[in-house]
């Protein structure tokens, strides 16, 4: 499925969403958290991107904000060459059609109130299309997640986590769209039902060629399903190679550190495992220079004065570290 | 010290332990045994409503009503703490039995400062000076890896990050040197850098006061890191015991197999993962013989009926009829 050189369907640039922090009394505005700070990156079309890192990195925010539920300072969201941050009217209807989302909590994304049969066909009755074609749109989709056309008359809480997970995913689809942010779509998942959503998610790729934005905390998930792969940290993107490049030979500190830290893999991959010391520093006062610094057992003057910008280690493997290479050497 | 074999630590001998809900009986440990030697380790992986938590929970006294232990003994030191009242086995919780639970925020009260907590576990079983609990617990927090220790026990829970506040619940779970841990999905809420760290600290741990460790976990990844033996869960029984070696590298047990092969981690990419098909079954119409027939590719007419633990051959445990029963 993957397609190297592919044409571009989503692409990030130079993306800020910091949130407003307010203390006193008055509450006066006292900074800033950079939850996403300064991204930029583009998606091919037809691929699976992976985005990963840990809790307070930025990826939820990032998917957020390309589904507009933030609202970015600084940046641009290019969907087909164009700008949907800056949409309006009838382009951004076409956007919310062609952008959807799935999410991991389906408790909190399906409605309680409404039976299968409004819950999937709620966006295309926003976007204006006919009862008669809804439900027709409707029926069909149930069998393509792997329900049944008799479940269409029941309540979301009747189902187990991973058949409300393929309700949330036949919502999605509901309008077509050529995009979707998968945001933990399995993480609550027990292993033998993640497996058939994952499976799921392949085959719906593949049959409407729809291109993912895949965002989640495990590492091997990410890696079984991702053509290719951006590590954030500290709301930046620190690393970005395909998946294959990126988990054979990792070059940013951070990555190699993380990609470690998964249980079992020293048995697995025969590196020895990187334990940091400390916590992920707060995103109120990120570090200066290389936000990983603090934690990194590379770090010289430089990482603390002058920030690493993203450049190319080896042809398509990105990463944002002043000493890619010496990291390498280190690892193998 | 004669030459018959270790007795062990923990003998759980034919566990059942019920919930009566709406409908019917939840079965949720239905029938499952196993040893757990002085300082060994053991997991005890499964899915949701495999019952591995009311195992751990039913070890240590904490099944409440609607629950009960219906049948079968806890023999913890050759002695059954299943029928003990509320007051003899806080003897044991706490001091010989310790718990770590996978939320560190709900299991430390958010109105008394760590040190306090930590002191009250300490004195609960030991007769101590303030000053003496004090020291020994700024040992204990600096034992754990917690930086400034002097300092941070004075602080709130609140105050502390995930990995923190799990440093301190095991600094609590150790401060009575207990000849028994059990954790219950103590990473589970980590994220993976983090929890690196805190197996990193248990193996540690572990051979400094030389506790033996019970791990529930949904992780098989985690028992690789904690644990020489391992029992898989499914629908309140035991479908495979052995070492962590053993069953991971050959799992016997239809479900281990299928569970395995259904790790994205076991996968190439691009070639499909394994399922399971169906789900789990519904608790309260639990199928009889093996709860895992239901959805077996290799079920058969024998299946009905429960298989008992079966001897591959190999010193591991099968609750499966592919293998015949010896010895």
């Amino acid at each position: 499925m993957s397609r190297p050189e592919g044409e571009t369907l989503l692409e990030l640039r130079g993306l800020r969403t910091y949130f407003p922090l307010h203390s006193g009394p008055l509450r006066r505005l006292s900074g800033w958290l950079k939850a996403v700070d300064d991204v930029s990156f583009a998606i091919r079309r037809g691929e699976t991107f992976g985005l990963v890192g840990e809790s307070g990195c930025g990826k939820t925010t990032l998917g957020r904000s390309i589904l507009r539920l933030e609202r970015p300072q600084a940046g641009e969201i290019l969907f087909e060459g164009e700008d949907i941050l800056a949409a309006g009217g009838t382009r951004l209807t076409t956007i919310r059609r062609d952008i959807q989302a799935i999410f991991q909590d389906t408790h909190g994304s399906l409605d309680p109130r409404m039976n299968l049969r409004s819950l999937i066909g709620e966006g295309l009755a926003i976007q204006g299309v006919g009862r008669a074609e809804r439900d027709a749109r409707v029926e069909q989709l149930i069998e393509v997640v792997g329900l049944r056309r008799e479940h269409l008359d029941r309540y979301a809480h009747e189902f187990s986590g991973g058949q409300r997970q393929r309700i949330g995913i036949a919502r999605a689809l509901a309008t077509r769209p050529k995009f979707i942010v998968a945001d933990e779509p399995v993480s609550a998942l027990d292993l033998s039902v993640q497996s058939q959503v994952l499976n799921l998610l392949s085959d719906l790729q593949k049959e409407f060629g729809l291109t993912y934005l895949f965002i989640a905390h495990d590492l091997s998930v990410v890696e079984y399903l991702s053509d290719r792969v951006g590590v954030m940290y500290l709301g930046r993107l620190v690393e970005l190679a395909s998946a294959e490049d990126l988990y054979a030979d990792p070059r940013m500190p951070y990555t190699q550190a993380l990609l470690s830290a998964v249980p079992g893999s020293e048995r697995m991959t025969g590196r020895p495992r990187i334990l940091l010391t400390g916590d992920v520093p707060s995103p109120i006062t990120p570090p200066s220079g290389c936000p990983f610094r603090t934690r990194c057992w590379m770090a010289r003057d430089i990482c603390a004065s002058a920030r690493p910008e993203l450049r190319e280690v080896e042809p398509n493997h990105w990463a944002a570290c002043h000493f890619a290479d010496e990291a390498r050497a280190k690892a193998a | 010290m004669s030459a018959a074999p270790a007795e062990p630590l923990l003998r759980v001998e034919d566990l059942h332990t019920h919930f009566r809900a709406r409908g019917g009986v939840v079965k949720a440990v239905n029938g499952i045994s196993f040893d757990l030697a002085p300082g060994a380790s053991l997991g005890i992986v499964g899915e949701s409503g495999s019952g591995k938590s009311v195992t751990s929970l039913s070890i240590m006294g904490l099944i409440e009503p609607p629950g009960q232990i219906v049948a079968g003994r806890v023999m913890f030191r050759g002695r059954d703490i299943a029928g003990l009242d509320e007051r003899q086995i806080r003897a044991i919780r706490g001091r010989h039995i310790c718990l770590v639970f996978q939320d560190p925020m709900t299991a430390l009260n958010p109105v008394y400062t760590v040190g306090t907590q930590v002191i009250e576990a300490l004195r609960a079983h030991q007769a101590l000076s303030a000053q003496a609990a004090l020291e020994r617990t700024v040992s204990l927090l600096r034992m754990v890896g917690i930086p400034s220790p002097e300092r941070r026990v004075h602080e709130y829970p609140h105050r502390m990050s995930g990995g923190m506040r799990q440093r301190v619940m095991l600094a609590m779970a150790l401060a009575n040197e207990p000849e028994l841990l059990i954790l219950d999905e103590p990473t589970t809420a980590l994220d993976v850098t983090i929890q690196a760290q805190i197996l990193d600290l248990v193996r540690d741990l572990r051979q400094r006061v030389n506790t033996a460790v019970l791990l529930i976990t949904h992780d098989i990844g985690v028992v690789q890191e904690l644990c020489e033996q391992v029992v898989v869960m499914y629908g309140g029984r035991i479908m495979e015991t052995g070492s962590v070696t053993q069953v991971t590298d050959e799992p016997k047990h239809p479900y281990t197999r299928a569970l395995l092969a259904s790790m994205p981690s076991r996968v190439r990419r691009g070639q499909r993962l394994n399922t399971i098909g169906g789900a789990v079954p519904n608790p309260l119409h639990m199928p009889p013989g093996c709860p895992f027939r239901p959805r077996c590719p290799q079920a058969h007419d024998a299946c009905a009926t429960d298989p008992g633990p079966r001897d591959p051959g190999d010193g591991r445990m099968v609750a499966c009829w592919l293998y015949e029963a010896r010895r």
